[in-house]
């Protein structure tokens, strides 16, 4: 038997005891049916574990809205009859959402770490590579105000862009805002994560966060792309746009409105 | 009336004492499945009397299946808690009654008792748990028997040691918020 078959037998197996166990809760069995599973209940120690954990599975499914229409009219009654089971309904939200929560914070911190890691192997190599063409005597740039920047005074222009990674999705409660390291004089290169799935048309303005009336670009019908299954919506802005200070990307899409803060920081000049 | 119970159980005293257990549990879940009220007070209640019919039992009527007879006591048991609850009118109460929305402080506590809960489990049975529930649905199959692999354990054998330790993990959940309220 291949390992497709065993996965198959698997699902098949959980799906007929689970349509037994809601059989028997929902009292639609008949009575030499009911007998028996009664009598297996009772003297078969492993069956009525497994139907424990099947039982565990259809609350899970429930508290993460995981059922069927046809699931949750049978099982609904049969939750709300016992103050037991609508705790272990709480009890399985706030584990289970827990959980996902982690891997969802797994999910948007590995691409920033990723690009945290490329951006500071870019910056030492560009050092590096500075260090080594540098002439003895030759004058260091004046530094800049971060403030006042002078383009033409600042890092040495990149053509690269600097990126800038953003999460979309309505976050309750306070949200810690990134900060992002680039040079004054690149373009930078937003791109917007979007945890709510692929769509069309979308809107996109960044303002600053102490300033929401005066967008400092505004870009409509966007369309977004994907990316190891992951969907982003891209978004090139000019070198020297956004000064240091804190930024709101506002994206919005049929009547839906997304904000993601976050901050810039300049390179130091050279 | 408790060593009654074991002796009908099994000769061996530790292996009665184990399988007096697992038909509590076994009991348990019957009343809790058919909606009794306090099943493990059923399921007391159920192991007394087959204490008690066993030690009226003389050789010829004895109890030949001890999990057959508590079957029957448990049914008995079982009508009568449903008459009792069918004087209750409170024992039928309306789902949004019961289920209404949490409201944040109840959220904020659950939440506390369940990052104690965690934080109080070994971190092999935690680290076992966050393994079994990372995958979603479409995964969760392969993911689930990747993991039986490399415990060692059958997929339904898995399943079970995950459930017991969710039985652990709600339980401890459920004692810090009694401690609490």
């Amino acid at each position: 038997m291949d390992e497709r078959e065993v996965l198959k037998m698997q699902s098949t197996d959980n799906n007929n005891e689970r349509a037994l166990f809601l059989r028997y809760i929902t009292n639609r069995m008949d009575a030499a049916e009911r007998e028996a599973m009664e009598n297996r209940l009772l003297s078969d120690h492993e069956f009525s574990d497994q139907m424990a954990a099947c039982e565990q599975e259809l609350i899970d499914a429930y508290a993460t809205g995981l059922l069927n229409a046809a699931e949750i009219t049978i099982l609904k009654p049969w939750i709300a009859l016992s103050e037991r089971r609508t705790q272990r309904v709480r009890i399985a939200q706030a584990f289970l959402q827990r959980r996902q929560n982690r891997v969802r914070m797994i999910k948007v911190w590995v691409p920033w770490a990723a690009l945290a890691a490329c951006l500071l192997l870019g910056a030492g190599l560009l050092r590096h590579t500075s260090l080594r063409r540098s002439l003895p005597g030759e004058v260091e740039a004046p530094a800049i105000a971060p403030s006042q920047p002078d383009l033409s005074s600042s890092t040495r222009p990149s053509l690269k862009p600097d990126v800038v990674l953003v999460v979309a999705e309505r976050i309750r409660g306070e949200q810690q805002i990134p900060t992002f390291l680039i040079h004054s004089a690149s373009p930078i290169q937003l791109e917007v994560l979007l945890a709510t799935g692929l769509g069309s048309g979308y809107g996109l303005k960044i303002v600053r966060a102490e300033d929401s009336a005066h967008p400092i670009l505004e870009q409509s019908n966007l369309e977004p792309h994907s990316v190891h299954g992951e969907i982003y919506l891209s978004s090139t802005i000019t070198a020297g746009s956004l000064h240091p200070g804190t930024y709101d990307v506002i994206l919005s899409r049929d009547g839906e409105t997304h904000i993601s803060r976050f901050a810039i920081r300049w390179y130091p000049p050279k | 009336m408790l060593d009654k119970v074991l002796c009908l159980l099994d000769p061996d005293k530790e292996q009665a004492a184990l399988e007096y257990a697992r038909l509590h549990e076994r009991l348990t879940r019957f009343f809790e499945w058919n909606n009794a009220n306090d099943p493990r007070a059923l399921a007391d209640e159920a192991l007394d009397r087959l204490g008690r019919r066993g030690l009226s039992a003389d050789a010829e009527t004895g109890v030949r299946s001890a999990s057959s007879f508590a079957l029957g006591i448990a049914r008995y048991l079982l009508q009568e808690e449903r008459r009792r609850q069918s004087r209750d009118a409170e024992a039928r109460r309306s789902w949004a009654a019961a289920t209404g929305e949490s409201s944040s402080a109840e959220l904020e506590k659950m939440d506390e008792a369940m990052q104690r809960s965690l934080a109080k489990m070994k971190p092999d049975n935690r680290k076992l748990l966050e393994a079994y529930y990372r995958h979603t649905a479409s995964q969760k199959i392969k993911a689930h028997q990747n993991l039986a692999s490399e415990y060692g354990l059958s997929l339904n054998a898995l399943r079970n040691r995950v459930f017991r330790l969710r039985k652990e993990l709600e339980s401890s959940v459920r004692s810090y918020l009694e401690q609490d309220s």
